[in-house]
């Protein structure tokens, strides 16, 4: 007869993960002052939580965050890739009167894309940039997406972009970007940053062009959840349909 | 985007039966679940996005033959009927609620503190058993996964959910299975899903619950990044099983230490069901696959199986071909570990075993949870043990020329030369 014991042993151990490389790449300029910032400080706090529950779907997955911001100038929040579980958010501040050197924020972020830093066998990245502006350093910025795309891992990567308010240059923003940017007013952030945080963990699952889809799709419904406005020009079609 | 809102009321379509909107449970990538009550009972209504309704053209005649044709089983949440409303696009359908306390397969056996090794057999056992229920009626799933399962944390019982996919086999689908799970041919685009792509599906579900680890994950996939294309390709497309005998060129890693430590204590049965699944089962996918039934017995006998090491408690599957059971903690090798033989089936004794109705009754269904007898300690004298007649009928109990009525609610000793006849089988405690 054999009986259990109090303190049971099972063969193995936690399952082996791969990692996921997750960068937030916000902007810190003079313009996103009052509540942009603070939607965006509100939208990843909150984002982090569910995040965390999303990572137990899946248990091959170790999803490792990065946080760049940028201003005049861009600067590491957290370089060193964190776990969620150790992961802790600090507000970003803005910088008053700062530029929007986004190029030279996408050039910091290709230096961690090689491997290493990244671990041998890593998922595909998601690179999430959050800016209400247009950048002022358009050749960094172009310099900036060619070292991105120079690297594989950048090539690879889901490139996710979310354009706040009226004034971010949708344009520019497609060029980063691999699925149609969200335009966003601040009020409207936290649900559009809870599905990039959620979903995006299935998008490095599922092929390149579905996953893709599948996010564009979600970010477009979150993002007409906006109460409809009219400016008065003549409409194309018929009145019904 | 919520679909619907709370106080709503939406309309079955052909019962005309109206639902009351309650809450959203959640969104999915196809629409949002709803808790809702009918005819004052709770329901689960899940909504599809107007969007995603011309991706997949034969959705709604689908779901109506599926609600049509009735759930295979108690553990499948079903849709009962498409639920429509005025003035609101699309539809959806209603559906059991499922049991808040289930958690979703890919979190339970992917925590760091894995599920003890006889939840994960009765995990098996139910999933194989379910799917054949699915397949019997003439159904595929299209798309088994470790998200679309739910599971008890205290005894592995299942719901399966998603079944909005449910199409009658060989109908072409929009569903095409997710990724790690599908089947080569289904990858390669050479058929649409089957219940024997179902097959596949279901093997990976098993190996990553028992190994710990998927099956085509080795030294071959050597990706600097592992995007979504070199994941089709290798866990896919054009998979290498990491214990294929004939190609080594996809063994675990040293990292790998799950698969390490655990294949090698898998009863040889489990381990050669594994090895066909994921070598002739890649290329022959008619005839080369594992069927339902046999994962359905191999899992039984492996429940039945497990034994708590008598030295230190650990967990492991006791492998009735070899000649020796080292734990695989302590490496005491059990000698005298009593087991009850009932027919050819054989069912170790631990101080917490129980006897389902299948192992006493050749005509009875196969449910786990239909419990007909229990070991348990003797009342007051210390070290000697019962089997509990936790059923309806009296059972005989025969040693040394003495028949004895074992009563419901009355036990048996556990005692080498019992026979214990149950009726319609006869079983003998053995060590």
């Amino acid at each position: 007869m054999t009986e259990a014991g109090t303190e049971v042993r099972r063969p193995g151990g936690a399952i082996a993960k791969r990692e996921l490389p997750f960068f937030w790449i916000c902007d810190t300029s003079g313009s996103m002052n009052g509540q942009n910032i603070q939607s965006v400080n509100f939208a990843i706090r909150e984002a982090i939580p569910e995040m965390r529950s999303e990572e137990r779907s899946y248990p091959y997955v170790r999803l490792m965050l990065r946080l760049i911001e940028f201003s005049t100038g861009a600067r590491w929040v957290q370089r060193e890739p964190v776990g969620l579980d150790a992961f802790k958010w600090q507000d970003l501040i803005v910088r008053e009167g700062g530029e929007t050197d986004t190029g030279l924020a996408l050039s910091m972020v290709a230096s961690e894309l090689d491997v290493p830093p990244l671990s041998e066998g890593h998922l595909a990245p998601i690179l999430v940039l959050i800016s209400d502006g247009l950048p002022t350093d358009l050749e960094a910025y172009d310099a900036g997406l060619r070292a991105i795309d120079a690297l594989s891992a950048g090539r690879k990567a889901t490139r996710i972009a979310v354009a706040i308010g009226q004034d971010a240059s949708i344009e520019s923003l497609r060029r980063f970007a691999t699925v149609e940017p969200v335009r966003a007013e601040a009020i409207d952030l936290a649900p559009i940053i809870a599905a990039i945080a959620t979903r995006s963990m299935r998008v490095v699952s599922e092929s390149k062009v579905e996953g893709d889809r599948v996010l564009e799709a979600e970010l477009q419904r979150r993002q007409t959840r906006r109460v409809l406005t009219w400016d008065g020009s003549p409409q194309e079609g018929e009145d019904s349909w | 985007m919520n679909l619907l809102r709370p106080g709503q009321v939406v309309s079955t379509e052909r019962s005309h039966i109206a639902c009351n909107v309650v809450s959203l449970i959640r969104g999915g990538g196809q629409g949002e679940v709803y808790l809702a009550t009918m005819e004052g009972r709770p329901v689960a209504i899940k909504w599809y996005y107007p969007d995603y309704l011309p991706s997949d053209p034969n959705l709604r005649e689908r779901l109506r033959r599926a609600a049509g044709a009735g759930a295979p089983g108690p553990r499948f949440l079903w849709p009962l009927e498409i639920a429509v409303a005025e003035g609101v696009p699309s539809f959806g359908y209603v559906m059991p609620v499922r049991d808040p306390h289930l958690v979703e397969a890919a979190e339970v056996f992917g925590a760091d503190d894995p599920p003890s090794l006889r939840l994960t057999a009765r995990y098996g056992f139910e999933l194989a058993n379910n799917f054949r229920h699915l397949h019997a009626r003439g159904f595929c799933y299209a798309d088994i996964n470790d998200r679309n399962v739910f599971v008890d944390p205290a005894t592995g019982d299942v719901a399966i959910c998603d079944n909005d996919n449910v199409d009658v086999n060989g109908t072409p689908s929009a569903i095409l299975g997710t990724p790690r799970f599908r089947a080569p041919e289904v990858a390669l685009g050479h058929a649409f899903p089957s219940a024997t792509s179902d097959l596949h599906s279901l093997a990976v579900m098993l190996f990553v619950a028992l190994v710990r680890h998927h099956p085509f994950d080795g030294a071959a996939v050597t990706a600097a990044t592992l995007d979504a294309a070199a994941v089709r390709e290798h866990f896919e497309r054009r998979p290498i099983f990491i214990f294929d005998p004939d190609d080594d060129s996809n063994r675990p890693l040293p990292r790998h230490v799950n698969p390490l430590a655990i294949w090698p204590l898998l009863p040889g049965e489990v381990r050669r069901l594994f090895i066909r699944a994921f070598t002739e089962g890649l290329r022959d996918p008619s005839n080369g696959r594992v069927t339902e039934g046999e994962w359905r017995g191999a899992m039984l006998r492996l429940h039945d199986s497990f034994y708590n090491c008598e030295r230190c408690g650990a967990e492991n599957f006791f492998d009735f071909e070899s000649s020796s059971n080292p734990c695989f903690n302590c490496r005491n090798v059990p000698e005298r570990v009593l087991r009850i033989c009932i027919d050819r089936e054989t069912v170790v004794l631990n101080g917490d075993t129980t006897i389902s109705a299948h192992h006493v009754d050749a005509h009875a269904r196969y449910d786990l949870a239909q419990i007909v007898g229990a070991v348990e300690p003797h009342p007051t004298l210390a070290n000697v043990w019962g089997l509990k007649n936790l059923g309806r009928h009296a059972w005989h109990a025969q040693r040394d020329g003495t028949r004895t009525e074992i009563a419901p609610g009355r036990s048996v000793r556990i005692v080498p030369g019992t026979q214990i006849d149950f009726g319609s089988r006869v079983g003998a405690i053995q060590q």
